[in-house]
């Protein structure tokens, strides 16, 4: 027993293809004997110990937090300190194949329970897998160069390329399947990191389950996984009143923002980027706010909106329109948002489809409003996320908390605006909406009057036309 | 056999088809109708006439939403019907069904509310008018299908041994569906406490008896040697007097029995729907026994009538102020999502014969629990099923182990009736070829009880069937029709095939039924032994779901995914094989248990790692279940696969001629031909 052990990272669960280090149970040269934890190792379904297979020194040849592949060594042991600082690195343990420990060591697994099985309810890895197939061209090229089968090394399939390779010889053989450029998308590439640059941030790895959840949704396509949730607010046509008073204008719009800057602190995986199996918080809070009134689509933003005051991002977004208008907004204007608003509220959409901005980890949209049913209406809010780093249920636990308080601000706003709790409103003038209190304050009249077809109608002294 | 005193022998039974003698039922006319049949016979009618008026009321104001069928100048055979029952008897209703319901159950204020479509129906406003379950009540709109299922609810009472009956309601017009006779040949074949009401209005929607019915009604009943008894809404003490002695014969002799009302309807077969000659109509409500008794005895009359009314408004008025039924958590649909799934090497199965291993499941099922009934045709000893699936097991369990006549409707309808009223039918279907004849049982009832009576119903029914071609059986007794059944809410449908032993997927699915099953067995997998060898240089592996996903993972890198389940799963492996040995083809094998819902996640993750996909199925290929899997996949992850090929039955009949069958069925050659196919295209 003078040679040197290697430990190679296990297939635990076919899902993975590489385990991530998480504890290292002794120092380079340390002795452990037969059986004791060398470390401890994750797949995306558990952690689990990996035991010495033998007594001997031990040489670490992964670190804490490393993702090791499936097959790679982990650590050595050998008869001596000395021997194993300096035994040389081990080869991947079968290079020819990228699932390499195969058949798996399986891990007991739960088999499905049969009383009449029960005496045999035990995995026996025999039944399930068995050793390793040739192809004919692979048995030819054997056969050609007077090669017993025994001299090839390995498990599972083995085509003739592979043949020539441990032979010695080029691989000339292009197998039909490999003939083509491999259709499977690149699914953790680092073309799909998704990170603002040039704002404050940390970087967290994702745990291991939610990494496998990726590489299963994740497509060459996209660079998001977009998926989207929405919820219904019940108004009384919020949107359309604040629009027909220049005192409310725009009022609505400012709160949402006000509100997500604020909700967003509570929810940093909504304000975040993605980059290699890593969620990248951003520390700031930018809101970007989409506008598009015929100058074309732009996304100032709101930088720190979550400092801003209610009174300023009303300010800011005035401004922010003006210099949009006048085709004044500066590049500055437009970078690092990371979160994106866009609003709809003042058109007749319902349904959309927001798309999430590049670097960024959500765009929260706001539909017109609609009447449901008489007398009843709603505006609709639409959050479209990256699947990648949050899900539908903290999604619209977001969308659920967001409602919540846009319904006391619209209260609120009703209340300013003579419309009552109890969705009563005083009377007003149909033409401009304003509540006879208002009217009466300017000293101006609502009057009862009757349209051509009958029907009655409250029109104030002023839409009346300087009555 | 002691024959209560007034049945009508039914032999001699009279020509009923035009308006008998019954009509002119006006015996006991010194009597009023309050010393015929009581005070709270009177009411009850009065209460179902006012709801119904009330309906047709809130429908021309525009308040209702849908249909109703009203029976307006029958309400008295119902409250008959319901006064001779007892508490635990059942009673399965057609479309026209209130009257019978409010006798019943007395539930007017949920009946309205139902019709409303409020949360507070009795069917959560998932029912409405024609589909209504409560308190051993239901309905359904089907006409004809529910005389098997409530043959089921008869025999479940049967073999408990209890003394309670079942009594179903359909009109004359529906005597033109031939489930009915299916039925009621078995239910008199064995004996079933099964009651028949047939109201015999003489218009089916619109349609005159004369122009549709042959021959005589009741002698159709009297040819199964099923007690026939006859009489007419004109007549109430004989009307009550007729449906007691009928229940009591149908619990006391433990047979059914037959009885056919005349009757009349007074309103419109639905809403506004009436070509009936208006003499016609006027004559008979001029003869309307509500009407009469309002007229001649105006006290008692007027004094029920406010008790009635004060109770038909409060529970409108309660209706209208009651929130809309609107889809609640719970009520999720069946979702086909996209689960991850852990896999795990597959354990070593035994070595014995497929159809054996079904077979020995059953056994030991039965014996486990009494609540399994076995229905099929030629399953019983010697015989045990065309494949034998059920050989032996009657004589175990003669009494649970029913050959059936030549029925499907039957057969799966009288599973129906036995799975609503607690029991664990499992019905064979001798050739999948066949259940196109139970498709209304499948489609229109199993599968609609659960949600329709708002989960107060579940279906735990099992239809098993062999499917697939390669033994030359031809056009009708070779196809995989299974597609035709996928996606019906509230049902699974599994395919079986022989890396996982069938016990596994019985056992679960007895451990965790809770709805309607369609397990499709494959032909040629009955005298297979199970588990072959497992292919040098794959693994084998199961999934964690309920009803695993089987995936043969090649040792190495995968060049293409090739996905199929029941029958052909030996095929493919013949052309995954080859497509290694003989072009170097690598593939991964995915074959699923559950076919629906469906979970595409191990395809999805297998496919994003070979971007290629070949779904092979036996049926036809169109609009089937590969075509669902593609959809899913693109969904999913759009341009995962990036390459798709379907390898199916071309739209031809299967052919009969053996070289025939085989150049059209998916083989191993022309599934190895898509492999090359797909992993040469660039
Ligand atoms: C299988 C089926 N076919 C057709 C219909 C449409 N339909 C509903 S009621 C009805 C007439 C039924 O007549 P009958 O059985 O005499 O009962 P009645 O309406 O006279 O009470 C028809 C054709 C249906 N519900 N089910």
């Amino acid at each position: 027993m003078s040679e040197t052990t290697a430990i190679f990272a296990p297939l635990n669960n076919v899902n993975d293809e590489s385990i991530l280090v998480v504890e290292i149970r002794h120092k380079d040269g340390d002795f452990v004997s037969k059986d004791a934890v060398l470390l401890v190792a994750e797949t995306s379904k558990a952690t689990f110990e990996i035991p010495a297979p033998r007594d001997g020194y031990v040489r670490y040849l992964a670190k804490v937090q490393q993702d090791v592949p499936i097959g790679e060594p982990l650590c050595l042991l050998a008869e001596s300190a000395e021997q194993v600082l300096q035994a040389a690195l081990p080869a991947t343990k079968d290079a020819g194949q990228a699932g390499a420990d195969f058949p798996p060591t399986a891990v007991p697994q739960p088999v499905p329970a049969r009383q009449e099985m029960a005496a045999e309810a035990t995995v026996k890895t025999a039944g399930a897998s068995a050793g390793r197939r040739l192809s004919k061209r692979a048995w030819e090229l054997l056969k050609q160069h007077g090669v017993d089968a025994a001299a090839i090394a390995g498990t599972g399939l083995i085509r003739g390329d592979e043949v020539r390779r441990r032979l010695g010889m080029a691989a000339t053989d292009q197998p039909e399947g490999k003939s083509s450029t491999s259709a499977a998308p690149a699914v953790d590439s680092p073309v799909a990191a998704n990170v603002v640059e040039g704002v404050a941030r940390h970087e967290q790895k994702l745990p291991h389950s939610k990494r496998t959840e990726i590489s299963i949704l994740a497509t060459a396509r996209t660079s998001a996984i977009t998926s989207q949730v929405s919820t219904l607010v019940p108004c009384q046509r919020i949107f359309e009143l604040c629009s027909r008073e220049t005192e409310f204008s725009g009022e609505m719009s400012s709160r949402i923002i006000f509100e997500i800057s604020r909700l967003l602190r509570r929810f940093p995986m909504l304000n975040a980027g993605y980059r290699a199996g890593h969620i990248v918080y951003y520390d700031e809070i930018n809101i970007g706010y989409a506008i598009d009134v015929d100058h074309g689509l732009k996304v100032p933003v709101f930088p720190h909106a979550d400092e801003m005051t209610l009174e300023k991002i009303h300010e800011y977004k005035r401004d922010l329109l003006e210099k949009y208008l006048r085709n004044t907004l500066s590049l500055d204007h437009l970078a690092r948002g990371t979160f994106t608003m866009t609003d709809l509220s003042a058109q007749d959409g319902w349904i959309f489809n927001p798309i999430i901005n590049k670097g960024q980890a959500a765009i929260l949209g706001v539909t017109g409003e609609q009447q449901l049913a008489a007398g009843q209406f709603a505006f609709g809010l639409v959050l479209a996320f990256d699947h990648r780093l949050t899900d539908g249920l903290a999604a619209s636990r977001f969308l659920a908390e967001l409602k919540r308080r846009l319904i006391a601000h619209e209260a609120l706003l009703l209340r300013r605006m003579g419309v009552a709790d109890d969705g009563t409103r005083e009377p007003y003038c149909e033409e401009c909406l304003q509540p006879v209190s208002e009217i009466k304050r300017r000293r101006n009249h609502l009057f009862k009057t009757v349209t051509a077809d009958g029907r009655e109608r409250l029109v104030c002294s002023v839409c009346a036309g300087g009555y | 056999m002691a024959k209560p005193q007034s049945l009508v022998n039914p032999a001699n039974h009279e020509s009923a088809n035009g308006i008998s003698r019954a009509f002119s039922g006006d015996q006991g006319s010194n009597e009023t109708l309050l010393d015929q049949i009581g005070r709270a016979a009177i009411e009850k009618a009065f209460l179902i006439r006012r709801v119904e008026q009330t309906f047709l009321q809130l429908f021309s104001e525009g308040r209702l939403f849908g249909t109703v069928h009203t029976c307006i100048g029958q309400e008295l055979i119902g409250v008959a019907v319901a006064q001779a029952l007892r508490t635990d008897d059942w009673i399965f209703s057609n479309h026209r069904c209130h009257g019978h319901f409010i006798a019943k159950t007395d539930l007017v204020e949920g009946l309205i509310a139902e019709v409303m479509g409020k949360e507070t129906g009795v069917c959560g406003g998932w029912g409405g008018s024609q589909h209504l379950c409560a308190r051993r009540f239901f309905s359904n709109g089907v006409q004809g299908g529910i005389v098997p299922v409530a043959a089921g609810l008869a025999l479940a009472e049967k073999l408990r041994g209890t003394e309670n009956i079942a009594v179903v309601f359909i009109g004359e017009g529906t005597l033109g569906e031939g489930v009915i006779y299916e039925a009621s040949n078995v239910a008199a074949r064995w004996s079933l406490p099964l009651l028949i009401v047939l109201e015999n209005n003489h218009y089916s929607q619109s349609t005159p008896q004369e122009e549709t019915i042959a021959g005589d009604i009741a002698a159709r009943f009297a040819a199964l040697n099923i007690q026939c008894l006859d009489t007419n809404g004109w007549d109430a003490r004989g009307l009550f007097q007729t449906m007691r002695e009928a229940v009591e014969y149908v619990r006391g002799q433990k047979r059914p029995a037959f009885v056919r009302v005349e009757t009349y309807r007074l309103m419109a077969h639905s809403k506004g729907d009436d070509d009936r000659d208006p003499q016609e109509v006027r004559n008979y409500w001029e003869k309307d026994l509500l009407e009469t008794f309002h007229k001649n005895s105006p006290c008692p009359a007027e004094a029920i009538l406010t008790a009635v009314d004060v109770r038909v408004q409060q529970a409108v008025a309660a209706g209208l102020v009651s929130p809309y039924a609107q889809v609640r958590p719970e009520q999720s649909p069946d979702s086909c999502d996209l689960k991850p799934v852990r896999w795990h090497t597959a354990p070593v199965e035994s070595k014995e014969r497929m159809g054996q291993a079904i077979g020995d499941c059953f056994a030991r099922r039965m014996e486990m629990d009494e609540r399994i009934v076995m229905l099929g045709e030629d399953i019983r000893s010697p015989y045990g099923g065309a494949f034998k699936a059920t050989r032996g097991l009657s004589d175990k369990f003669p009494e649970r182990v029913r050959n059936m006549p030549i029925s499907e409707a039957a057969i799966v309808g009288i599973g129906n009736g036995l799975a609503l009223n607690g029991m664990r039918p499992v019905c064979e279907i001798m050739f999948g070829d066949f259940l196109t004849l139970a498709c209304d049982q499948i489609i229109n009832h199993a599968s609609k009880f659960p949600r329709m009576y708002n989960g107060q119903v579940q279906v735990p029914l099992i239809i098993r069937t062999p499917m697939g071609g390669g033994r030359g059986y031809g056009p009708t007794h070779s196809q995989s029709l299974e597609k035709h059944f996928l996606g019906l809410p509230q049902t699974w449908v599994l395919a079986l095939h022989e890396r996982i032993h069938p016990a596994t997927i019985y056992d679960r699915l007895f451990d965790m039924i809770d709805r309607l099953t369609l397990v499709i067995e494959n032909k040629l997998m009955y005298a297979r032994r199970l588990s072959p060898e497992v292919p040098d240089g794959f693994v084998l592996e199961h999934s964690d779901e309920p009803f695993p996903t089987t995936r043969l993972r090649p040792g190495g890198q995968a060049d293409v995914t090739v996905v199929c389940y029941g029958g052909n799963l030996p095929l493919v492996e013949e052309a995954v094989l080859r497509a290694f040995d003989e072009h170097e083809i690598i593939g991964e094998i995915i074959c699923p248990t559950r076919l629906y819902p469906m979970n595409a996640a191990p395809m999805l993750e297998s496919v994003l790692r070979t971007g290629r996909l070949v779904v092979v199925e036996e049926g036809h290929g169109f609009a089937a279940w590969g075509a669902e899997l593609i959809a899913r996949l693109c969904e999913a992850c759009p341009g995962v696969p990036a390459k798709v090929v379907r390898c199916a039955m071309p739209a031809h009949p299967i052919p009969s001629s053996g070289p025939l069958e085989k150049a059209l069925l998916p083989n191993p050659n022309s599934i190895l031909e898509n492999i090359r196919g797909i992993c040469a295209r660039v």
